[in-house]
């Protein structure tokens, strides 16, 4: 809430100092939205007059009571992103900002990256060859969407049996989790089992594919839940080793697992 | 609802740029740490339960979808993910219209309304700007601001609800959002 935003500079005329809070407000039709968020797009002091704005206005959000969530919200929400996947983030996203992020939060594959790089086309996800599309030309976002439509259909195929399995079994023998890895290098977890995760843990699923380089985390989970691993650019092979480990919030500090193992379990190729 | 539950502190920034990467689980880490009260604002613009539900449930597709576009340098992670929330609570309500309380079922889960806007400005953190500045605006000012904004009130219903004619309310309330940016600069 500085009072001398990028605004301050240069100042807007009054009528878009009022667009602009009008359109925070969500007062403005379609139509007049629709030009207002060009105008944001094209004009950097209209954008941090809207955004001063939304931040002001947020304050309202926090006034807001909490709403008991139905339990199967998030499952519903999780059925739909299978059709609607994430889109690769655009070259202007990777500023030094996002950068600094993602290395603060020791994003999965941040520090392997350069070593698993040649490998990356053969286990790239989906999003991968999103991108690839999209910097090819293909730039819109709503045909790139399209496009991953497409390729969902025919991929379905591909996609419905997994290529490798792995069982997890927790120390007492329970099977609490399958890992199933598809042709397209789709990972999944599918829980069998619950574990109580206490305040202040996570989940953290590791794979390990060779003693030299170590345990690599590729995943984190609040409690157990139907995910999508993080193994689009590491090595997927038979007798590879995946692991649940009990960790603290944000997932273990030191990049290696430090609690308790949960479950185990080797992959093996289906037949 | 209660506002002492317990709520996961979640980077969201951080959250929005894993899910720009394809992370599920930074997208769940959002809905567990602000979907609770991400219902609750979608409550009340929608006022029915199985609304604001659906409003949540796309906005959390969409911020998936569009995480690559959340830009760290241009804004915040929680107005960004509260924009996308409101946008489409409001593109539901506008849809849906409603003016047409006909086909409410009996017994559905419906917002209590009890809460004025002058209560509402009252919870408002008293650290913050919003607070003392709508508080210098003119009562029925202050008033059509907040009932915009939390409950997503059109010109046409602002006009109804405060007595005041169609053709003045939007340059009405212009002034009133001139004023208040001037408190607030």
């Amino acid at each position: 809430m500085s009072p001398n935003g990028p605004a301050a500079g240069s100042p807007l005329p009054p009528e878009h100092q009022a667009l602009a809070a009008e359109y925070a407000l969500g007062l403005l039709s379609p139509d007049e939205a629709e030009r207002a968020a060009a105008r944001a797009a094209g004009n950097p002091a209209f954008a941090a007059e809207v955004e001063r704005w939304r931040r002001h206005f947020s304050g309202f959000d926090r006034t807001s009571p909490l709403a008991t969530l139905p339990p199967d919200l998030w499952s519903r929400i999780e059925a739909k992103l299978d059709d609607t996947p994430a889109v690769t983030a655009e070259p202007s996203l990777e500023t030094s900002r996002a950068a600094e992020l993602r290395e603060r939060g020791r994003l999965p594959f941040s520090s392997a990256e350069a070593a698993a790089d040649s490998r990356r086309r053969l286990f790239g996800w989906l999003w991968n060859s999103l991108a690839f599309w999209r910097i090819g030309g293909l730039a819109a976002v709503a045909a790139a969407i399209a496009v991953a439509v497409g390729l969902n259909g025919q991929l379905q195929q591909a996609r419905s049996a997994p290529v490798l399995v792995a069982i997890l079994q927790t120390p007492d023998n329970q099977t609490a989790a399958v890992v199933n890895a598809f042709a397209d290098g789709r990972t999944e977890l599918v829980p069998l089992t619950t574990f109580t995760v206490p305040a202040g843990k996570v989940l953290e699923v590791w794979t390990l594919w060779d003693r030299q380089v170590g345990p690599r985390s590729v995943g984190l989970l609040q409690a157990m839940s139907s995910s999508r691993l993080k193994l689009d650019n590491l090595p997927l092979g038979a007798n590879q080793l995946f692991e649940i480990t009990l960790e603290p919030a944000g997932g273990s500090p030191i990049g290696r697992p430090t609690g308790p193992v949960l479950a185990i379990g080797r992959a093996a190729q289906r037949i | 609802m209660q506002t002492g539950t317990l709520r996961m502190a979640v980077d969201l920034e951080q959250a929005l740029v894993r899910c720009a990467s394809g992370d599920k689980t930074a997208l769940n880490g959002i809905y567990a740490a602000e979907g609770a009260r991400m219902l609750g604002v979608a409550m009340r613009i929608l006022k029915r339960r199985p609304l604001a539900e659906d409003a949540v449930q796309d906005a959390f597709v969409l911020i998936w979808r569009n995480a690559a576009k959340f830009d760290p340098e241009k804004g915040s992670a929680t107005t960004w993910i509260y924009t996308v929330l409101r946008n489409r609570s409001l593109s539901i309500l506008r849809d849906e219209g409603r003016s047409e309380p006909t086909d409410m079922p009996m017994g559905e889960e419906v917002v209590d309304e009890a809460e004025t806007p002058e209560e509402t400005i009252a919870r408002l953190s008293d650290a913050d700007a919003l607070k003392h500045c709508l508080e210098r605006l003119e009562p029925k000012r202050r008033m059509a601001i907040a009932l915009t904004y939390v409950h997503g009130l059109s010109h046409g219903e602002l006009a109804g609800k405060l007595g005041m004619p169609l053709g003045t309310i939007k340059s009405w309330l212009r002034r009133s959002l001139l004023t208040l940016r001037e408190c607030l600069q």
